[in-house]
């Protein structure tokens, strides 16, 4: 019997989070993916729906990937992904509206704007329960993962980091362009968690460039 | 060989109706899934912002339906049909099977004697069939999402049981009719109101709604519905907005005190109530964010379980007590 | 003779989804045809007045198998390589074995000298048969079910790998817990 039915090899096990062996099955997240940097590609060995281990990649890395948009704009994009992957498309509409408000530079107060945004965001109770605690890191993480000091802290801090970052309108030009992250620390980021953490972290970085890591090495998890 | 399901004994509240009225049933409970995503149609439009944007929000549930109608039928690689179809279609049939019970205002289709465990048979059956759903398709991200809502179902289920145990202690009955006719004067939610609350949570979560989307979630390329395409997805949709139907009507013998209430005749008390329940829970999915699958079921058995059951100790001291 | 023919189709309905467990080759459709199984048998057992009972069947066994299912698949492989895989083995021993044991059943239906009724049912037959299975033992029936709750938290607390030193460090002072997966109430 050839173990292929379909043309789809078996999946093979392999030693996963919890000390159990379990079947690998290797899915590509990326390039293209609502509420995910674009260009960045993900290759994952799932175990059920954590990722197990994973290798990142930067499509057309050579590209200029820092377009044009401003800093404000951009970062309510992010906190848009994360609302929408949080499962709130509410709260996501609406930071995509403020971001359109913003670029289009049109008569409406933006700020105004900006500010309900964010407290409709700090009030939900159940946000904060779902975001807190996601992939803490610290200043040594930071360090190590060559990370912008603004992703301190878990996922929710990230998220309210960007709000306040946004809210502070006009950023200095050149002061957000800290050091950009390496797609090999990415992996490390995500290896260990679950398929819709591992999202939510990715979006919740707040990533302004990424480049190309020098080591395209497969990141396993302990 | 006796006649099955006997009927509640002697004295019972409501009146069965000829089986062919099962028919009306079913209209009614099409009438409230088109009521029902109306009103998210306008809620979603409302939401994207802009003036005149009801009349679109109106359009959107009917346009949606036309589209799918229209659109061909997506196969995958060694999906295992039955399967696919029997999870992708059984939503709607166990939204009827629920309905069936429950009484509108003094007739039944089925006056079944333990009515209250029959419906919560058949939200139980929705754990295989969206499982079903998601694992007949053969992709990864459609097992994912079946995987996160049987992860959604360990939190969920036992709550919304032992809530459900709440107004059956008070009533002394199981029989839907009889739950309803002993809220005479004082309906059940004024004094098991952390029941209801988690009734109307297991709802959500039964029809895979709002806060318990994920399993749907647009991470996972829309999870169990990833595949579907064409009528079968016309047919899951369908059938959530049904489950979010049948449960809002549910919650009206079981909490609101069926078709008590001034001047209207008790099938009109009937309808609006479930129209009331499920505003609400349609508005819900605006509100609150996802709750995460793999963090929920600590919630629900840390939180919501011993919520529930302190709900059930008072109401069996005091229906004791009372008797 | 509608009530007849509704309960020996169910009948059959069981017994033929019971074979096709054996029957088909994969895991899924091995574990619903079971599950459909189940919920023709409370069916029937609709029929025999036993509501209850019949329906928490049907509850009961359709979550087991949804649950099972998924235990099934973890273990035994994996959806996006559907292998389609025997349901059976140790075939002719197992064959052997349910043959004897129809045998034996079905002769004892046969030889048994069953009692003639005596009296009417009563009117709720559900509270009649509860009585008779375990009237004059509630105490023992009260007592086993939080020994059983116990006895399984008792096991999974043994089989689990970590423990409270894992999760709150040697003087059990850390906090938040250190957990591989966090749980949703935050302890």
């Amino acid at each position: 019997m050839e173990m292929a039915p379909g043309g789809i090899p078996l999946a093979e096990g392999g030693p996963d989070r919890d000390g159990l062996e379990m079947d690998v099955l290797t899915v590509r997240l990326g390039p293209v993916l609502p509420h995910w940097p674009a260009g960045l590609v993900l290759h994952c060995s799932l175990q059920g729906d954590v990722v197990g281990s994973a290798r990142a990649e930067l499509l057309d890395a050579t590209g200029d990937l820092q377009n044009a948009a401003d800093g404000p704009a951009r970062r309510l994009d992010r906190v848009a992904s994360v609302l929408a992957l949080a499962g709130w498309d509410d709260a996501a509409g609406e930071a995509r509206r403020v971001r359109d408000a913003i670029l289009d530079g049109g008569p409406e107060p933006t700020d105004a704007m900006l500010a309900r945004l964010r407290r409709k965001v700090c009030r939900s109770w159940v946000l904060r329960r779902s975001l807190r605690g996601l992939r803490p890191l610290d200043e040594d993480d930071i360090d190590h993962h060559g990370l912008p000091v603004s992703a301190v802290g878990d996922s929710y801090d990230r998220l309210t980091r960007m709000l306040d970052r946004a809210v502070v309108a006009g950023d200095p030009p050149g002061h957000e362009s800290g050091p950009a992250i390496s797609t090999d620390h990415l992996a490390h980021l995500v290896t260990g968690l679950d398929l819709a953490t591992a999202r939510l972290v990715v979006a919740g970085l707040d990533v302004h460039d990424l480049r190309a890591g020098q080591v395209e090495h497969e990141v396993a998890h302990g | 060989m006796a006649d099955p399901m006997a009927m509640p004994g002697p004295g019972s509240p409501t009146m069965e109706v000829a089986p062919a009225w099962a028919v009306a049933a079913v209209a009614l409970l099409g009438a409230l899934v088109v009521v029902a995503a109306l009103l998210d149609g306008i809620l979603a439009s409302r939401a994207s912002g802009g003036p005149g944007r009801t009349m679109s929000g109106l359009a959107r549930p009917f346009g949606e339906a036309a589209r799918l109608m229209r659109q061909r039928r997506r196969t995958t690689v060694q999906a295992d049909t039955v399967l696919w179809r029997i999870g992708g279609a059984g939503l709607l049939v166990t939204a009827a099977l629920m309905v069936t019970v429950v009484p509108l205002g003094d007739w039944t289709v089925f006056d079944l004697d333990v009515g209250v465990m029959w419906f919560n048979a058949m939200d139980v059956m929705v754990w295989a069939l969206v499982w079903l759903a998601g694992w007949g398709a053969n992709s990864a991200h459609a097992l994912v999402g079946g995987y996160r809502f049987l992860a959604h179902g360990l939190g969920y289920e036992l709550p919304l049981m032992f809530a459900l145990v709440a107004p059956a202690i008070a009533a002394e009955s199981l029989n839907v009719g009889r739950v309803a006719a002993a809220q005479e004067g004082l309906w059940f939610v004024v004094w098991m109101p952390v029941a209801f609350l988690v009734y109307l949570l297991g709802v959500a979560a039964f029809s895979v709604w709002g806060p318990f989307a994920p399993a749907l979630g647009s991470d996972v390329a829309g999870g169990v519905r990833a595949e579907l395409s064409g009528v079968d997805r016309l047919l899951f949709e369908t059938g959530r907005y049904a489950l979010l139907a049948a449960g809002a009507a549910f919650a009206v013998p079981m909490f609101l005190g069926g078709g008590a209430g001034p001047l209207l005749p008790g099938w009109a008390w009937v309808l609006v109530k479930t129209l009331a329940v499920l505003t609400v829970l349609v508005w819900l999915r605006r509100r609150l964010p996802a709750f995460r699958p793999d963090t929920f079921m600590e919630v629900g058995w840390m939180v919501l379980l011993p919520a529930v059951l302190v709900q059930d100790l008072l109401v069996a001291v005091i229906a004791v007590w009372r008797s | 003779m509608v009530i007849d023919i509704a309960f020996w189709a169910l009948g059959l309905v069981a017994v033929l989804s019971g074979a096709a467990v054996f029957y088909v080759d994969s895991m899924a459709r091995a574990t619903y045809a079971l599950a459909l199984s189940f919920v023709a048998v409370g069916l029937q057992v609709l029929f025999l007045q036993q509501n209850y009972v019949g329906v928490v069947t049907i509850l009961m066994m359709v979550m087991e198998m949804a649950v099972m299912a998924v235990y099934m698949v973890m273990f035994m492989g994996m959806n996006p390589a559907l292998m389609p895989m025997s349901m059976v083995h140790g075939n002719r021993t197992a064959v052997v074995v349910a043959v004897t044991t129809f045998l034996v059943l079905a002769a004892g239906i046969l030889m048994v000298d069953w009692p003639a009724r005596r009296g009417s049912p009563p009117a709720d037959v559900t509270m009649a048969l509860g009585e008779s299975l375990m009237g004059p033992k509630m105490l023992v029936m009260a007592v086993v079910s939080p020994v059983m709750v116990a006895t399984i938290v008792a096991g999974v607390v043994l089989a689990a790998r970590r423990t409270r030193y894992d999760r709150f460090g040697d003087d059990l002072s850390r906090r938040p817990a250190d957990d591989p997966q966090p749980g949703g109430v935050g302890r």
